[in-house]
């Protein structure tokens, strides 16, 4: 009997060094070398393609013909430096979905040795009531490395360089008294950190690559530039040609207390979402009645994601070439795009429970009809 | 534990208004060695004092110098719950746009690890800052009745943010206000462990002030000084400060007012000009928000001084510093305490016009 | 405890003119006590005394109401007004007050555009509005400017819901009278204090406190509940117990203290919540600042519609707070 995905040992600390790793957008050489280390022994085949995305062959057993590619990205929203004032603050720019507020008061990494650097900001004795209740502007969000001058502050940062949020991954509340010793994910408890959108997918999919050979040639697709407009996706998706993709993604949980009995998107703690269109693309029908009618029979919990919220790399695989049938699987997590999401264990262990149900036969949904 | 690795450890002790016992119990550890006698009042102030030469020898000291500081910090109290979310009351005053995106920690049965989010732009178009009723503390608990189990209204809430050493001396953290001072008076305190000093030197590490100036007002009434100098934090110029603030790192700020005792400034800047020691001057005519304030006016009034550290970002969890203004106030601080004679009691009143007598004091 | 509260709030008293007050809450607790004075400021202190070694609890309520001081009589005999403490303005057309001598007058505001009217119309700043007292003119006026008048008193119960105009602070004082009357051999001195002047700003409890110089001290107040339709988030609820102060706009009460306080509800079985209260303050904000401070908390009887012409409370926190204080000066040390 193979050890169950969700039981695969050290999942939970390799959870904590992708989600603690700095990886912005167009800055993902530490994430991606990491997952390289951890796969490359379960790989007959991986290379970096021109963009930078991680492409790693795990081939089937024979039995299927198919090509399945599996694709999670590996880049999170940040910073980049555009410049720096005559005093040494760093300016920036975002790389992604960030709202200014978020910015405020944080600690951040800058550059490739993770230099640490402040988000400050006016303090409150001198903002008028009116510029108490205003929003941050991008324009007034600067990194205090301790420069004392512009020309240190861009020796030490050059334009370019990314600059991630400081954070690291947490239990909510307090550790779950039960903790696997062999580092296994524990089976409760909710998690805070700064990157589960989308290392969790990348958890999910090294957790494949590790475990049993699948009847096809599975691509493992690690992405880069996600989070700037589905920059690694199509490139990676037209030179692997793939029958069908499944995406593996952290989406929003907005199932926040509210006065309003509006749409929660997705809930904490009541399985993987799975998407039936949102802003970008529409999934493919066989695939997610597939999936749906899986997580029936294995009764594991998989919900809907309420339609017409974000867009994944799925829109661009799909339109790759003559187009790709695409479905979207992911984690709920509150709070993305900051430094404080939260995730709950539950669903990570639910995903991968689902993954190994349902992926074997997944080919065979294309024999369905639309 | 003394420099730099003090002001890293007293800005990680946890120590709201009102609730300061944790990072009381760090100060008095690290002032036990330093200090003579000490107490902590019915506020939780503590009062510390250290002999000078006279006192020593069992005489009457020549005068009293209060050296104070406050150590609590901001922070939030549970007010209530809602779906398994604790709601929340600011103590000290809040930029609420510092704090989402934060961690916090509450301080209930045990100590639990929570995080103030936002909706993220997919789902929110809102561009406004959050009411203070509307900003929420998640922990991860699913429901009212899971959280009661573990938190309690009234349980404490410290924002959780690490210690950072940034370029060129320049330090970051929470709760330099006012830590990055009782650091500086402790500092000052091992200075004077090197210099025969007349005065008696009381260091007062006043509660809540951040609420109201509290500690202080009791504080003082009980050590009743002769002199008394206020240290606490001021704005250090950053981006969006450039005009009412000085600039971090060119040494501490004096305040010169009509609140700021006439003579008392004119010898500490006497010190500064005989040791060749740098600061700034900065005018304060009204309310300096600061533990200077309830000085002034206790008992029958006591000659008060205010010194300013320049930080950026006050109220926040990235307040910063250049750690070389913590030392040159520690070091003004010793070279002035050093400096009182048997006659500085009398040269530094306000004195009547020459040639007419002073009646009896009541 | 019925019968007392509805003598104290028929008793005339605003901010200022407690004296009424205080003559009837000295006759009722005379015989509970060993010992009355009154202060320089008209704060009544009595004095019950412990064993020896015991501590020095002081009690304070404060006598005085939220009332208006005339402050000039118009020729045709019509009052303008200033709020004496902070007055609600929205309920005042058509209010009742009375003045010492007995004088009713009733509320009216300038009204050129019907603004009262509309329903969403705005309330008139306080120089709009006036008192009438009934005169012709300002010769037939039956006060004078510098007169103080309280909202007019009545007292109601309806179920364990009682109703009143000045359940702030009256309901507590109150309360001590029941803790007095409750009080055997406690193990502390006592000092039951009722203050005046507190709702211009906790002044007679700077007095008194340093007077008594006590080792710890308790305030009774009323606070806001939050059990109203659509009210400002808190978590006090009328009827659910005696509620222990955390903080308030302006002191956060001493932990020890607030502690105590829990543990002897707990151990005693009796009704409590915790209370945060966002802005507002009571007698124990003065208490803790006298002298090198004494530690100092509250315990407040949740409230409905404060500082309005008719304030609700709920009979069982009045119980709950007695017992509780009886109970915590019998045994602490």
């Amino acid at each position: 009997m193979n050890n169950p995905l969700n039981r695969q040992i050290a999942l939970y600390p390799l959870l904590k060094t992708l989600s603690d790793l700095p990886g912005v957008s167009g800055a993902e050489g530490p994430v991606r070398d990491l997952i390289a280390q951890e796969v490359h022994r379960y790989a007959d085949k991986m290379w970096v393609d021109a963009l930078g995305n991680l492409i790693v062959l795990k081939k089937g057993d024979s039995s299927s013909t198919k090509r399945v590619a599996v694709m999670a990205h590996m880049d999170e929203v940040g910073l980049v430096v555009s410049g720096a004032d005559d005093k040494g603050f760093l300016k920036i720019k975002s790389a992604g979905g960030i709202i200014p507020n978020i910015l405020v008061a944080q600690r951040m990494k800058v550059g490739p040795d993770g230099i640490p650097g402040i988000i400050g900001y006016k303090p409150v004795h001198l903002q008028s009531q009116e510029e108490r209740n205003k929003s941050a502007k991008m324009d007034e969000i600067f990194v205090d490395i301790g420069a004392k001058t512009e020309e240190e502050a861009l020796n030490k940062a050059p334009l370019g360089t990314a600059v991630s949020f400081d954070r690291e991954m947490k239990f909510a509340g307090e550790p779950p008294a039960v903790v696997p010793e062999d580092g296994g994910l524990p089976e409760t408890g909710r998690l805070t950190g700064k990157a589960f959108d989308d290392r969790v997918g990348c958890l999910a999919i090294i957790a494949l690559l590790r475990g049993e050979r699948l009847p096809y040639d599975l691509y493992a697709v690690f992405t880069v530039q996600e989070e700037v407009g589905l920059r690694g996706a199509p490139t990676a998706a037209w030179a692997i040609q793939p029958d069908m993709a499944l995406i593996l993604e952290s989406t929003v949980a907005d199932d926040l207390p509210r006065e309003e009995d509006l749409s929660p998107t997705t809930r904490l703690g009541e399985g993987p979402a799975i998407t039936v269109s949102d802003r970008a693309s529409i999934a493919d029908p066989r695939l997610l009645r597939y999936f749906l009618a899986k997580a029936e029979e294995t009764q594991i919990p998989l919900q809907i994601k309420q339609p017409g919220v974000g867009g994944t790399d799925g829109r661009a695989v799909q339109l790759t070439r003559a187009g790709v049938p695409v479905a979207i699987l992911a984690v709920p997590s509150r709070y993305i795009h900051s430094p404080v999401s939260l995730i709950d264990l539950r669903d990570v262990h639910n995903l991968l429970r689902l993954l190994e149900a349902a992926l074997p036969d997944m080919p065979a949904a294309l024999q369905m009809k639309r | 534990m003394q420099g730099k690795a003090l002001l890293r450890e007293l800005s990680q002790s946890f120590g709201i208004s009102g609730r300061e016992r944790p990072v009381r119990e760090k100060i008095i550890t690290a002032i036990e060695p330093l200090v003579d006698e000490i107490s902590v009042d019915a506020m939780g102030n503590i009062i510390a004092l250290k002999h000078g030469e006279a006192s020593r020898r069992g005489e009457e000291p020549p005068g009293t110098l209060l050296l104070t500081a406050h150590m609590d910090e901001i922070g939030l109290i549970v007010s209530g719950f809602r779906q398994g979310f604790l709601r929340i009351r600011n103590v000290g005053g809040f930029d609420r746009k510092t704090l989402l995106g934060q961690e916090v920690i509450i301080h209930g049965q045990r100590p639990l690890h929570g995080v103030i989010g936002l909706r993220p732009p997919h789902v929110s178009k809102d561009d406004r800052v959050p009411e203070m009723k509307d900003i929420l503390v998640d922990v991860g608990f699913s429901s009212d009745e899971e959280a009661r189990t573990l938190v309690h209204i009234g349980d404490p809430i410290t924002l959780n943010a690490s210690f950072l050493e940034l370029l060129n001396d320049k330090v970051a953290g929470k709760a330099f206000d006012d830590r990055a001072c009782v650091t500086a008076i402790i500092e000052a305190l091992r200075l004077l462990q090197g210099y025969k000093h007349q005065w008696d030197v009381v260091f007062l590490a006043a509660v809540q002030e951040e609420v109201g100036l509290k500690g202080s007002t009791t504080g003082g009434y009980t050590v009743n000084p002769d002199l008394g100098i206020a240290l606490d934090v001021g704005f250090a110029q950053q981006p969006g400060v450039e005009k009412q603030a000085l600039p971090a790192g060119e040494g501490p700020v004096l305040a010169i007012g009509p609140q700021f005792h006439t003579p008392l400034t004119d010898a500490l800047q006497e010190v500064a000009r005989q040791w060749g020691l740098s600061y700034h001057k900065e005018v304060i005519t009204g309310r300096s928000g600061t533990d200077a304030w309830a000085l002034q006016i206790i008992r029958s009034g006591i000659p008060t001084a205010l010194v300013a550290l320049s930080l950026l970002n006050m109220h926040s969890v990235v307040e910063a510093i250049q750690w070389q203004d913590v030392e040159a106030t520690a070091r003004w601080m010793a070279l002035f305490a050093a400096s009182l004679t048997a006659e500085s009691k009398e040269a530094l009143s306000i004195a009547l016009p020459a040639g007419i007598e002073e009646g009896n004091r009541p | 405890m019925i019968e007392q509260l509805e003598k104290l709030v028929h008793t005339f008293g605003p901010t200022g003119q407690e004296q009424a007050v205080a003559e009837l809450i000295r006759t009722e607790i005379a015989p509970f006590v060993d010992e009355i004075r009154q202060d320089p400021l008209g704060n009544l202190i009595a004095v019950k005394k412990g064993k020896p070694g015991g501590k020095k609890i002081m009690l304070a309520a404060h006598m005085d109401e939220i009332g208006l001081v005339v402050s000039h009589i118009d020729e045709n005999g019509f009052c303008r007004v200033r709020p004496v403490g902070y007055v609600l303005t929205a309920t005042l057309v058509g209010s009742r007050v009375r003045f010492a001598n007995g004088t009713i007058g009733v509320f009216g505001a300038e009204d050129e555009d019907k603004a009262l009217w509309k329903p969403t119309g705005k309330l008139p700043a306080w120089d709009k509005w006036y008192l009438d007292v009934g005169a012709e003119n300002k010769a037939a006026a039956p006060v004078q400017v510098g007169d103080m008048a309280a909202f007019y008193p009545f007292f109601h119960q309806q179920g364990n819901r009682l109703i009143a105009q000045s359940m702030d602070d009256r309901s507590g004082c109150a309360v001590l009278l029941a803790v007095a009357k409750q009080l055997s051999a406690p193990a502390n001195d006592v000092y039951f204090v009722f203050t005046v002047q507190e709702e211009i700003g906790t002044k007679g409890a700077v007095a008194a406190t340093y007077d008594v110089h006590p080792d710890m001290g308790i305030a009774v107040d009323v606070t806001f509940s939050a059990d109203t339709p659509k009210a400002a988030p808190m978590a006090v609820v009328l009827g659910q117990g005696a509620a222990i102060k955390v903080m308030d706009g302006g002191m956060i009460a001493h932990y020890g203290l607030r502690q105590a306080l829990v543990e002897t509800a707990e151990a005693a079985g009796i009704p409590y919540q915790m209370e945060v209260l966002p802005g507002g303050t009571t007698d124990a904000r003065s208490i803790q600042l006298s002298r090198e401070g004494v530690p100092a908390g509250a315990i407040s009887i949740p409230s409905r519609y404060m500082h309005s012409k008719a304030e609700m409370v709920d009979l069982r926190d009045m119980i709950a707070c007695a017992n509780l204080l009886t109970r915590f000066v019998t045994e602490s040390a």
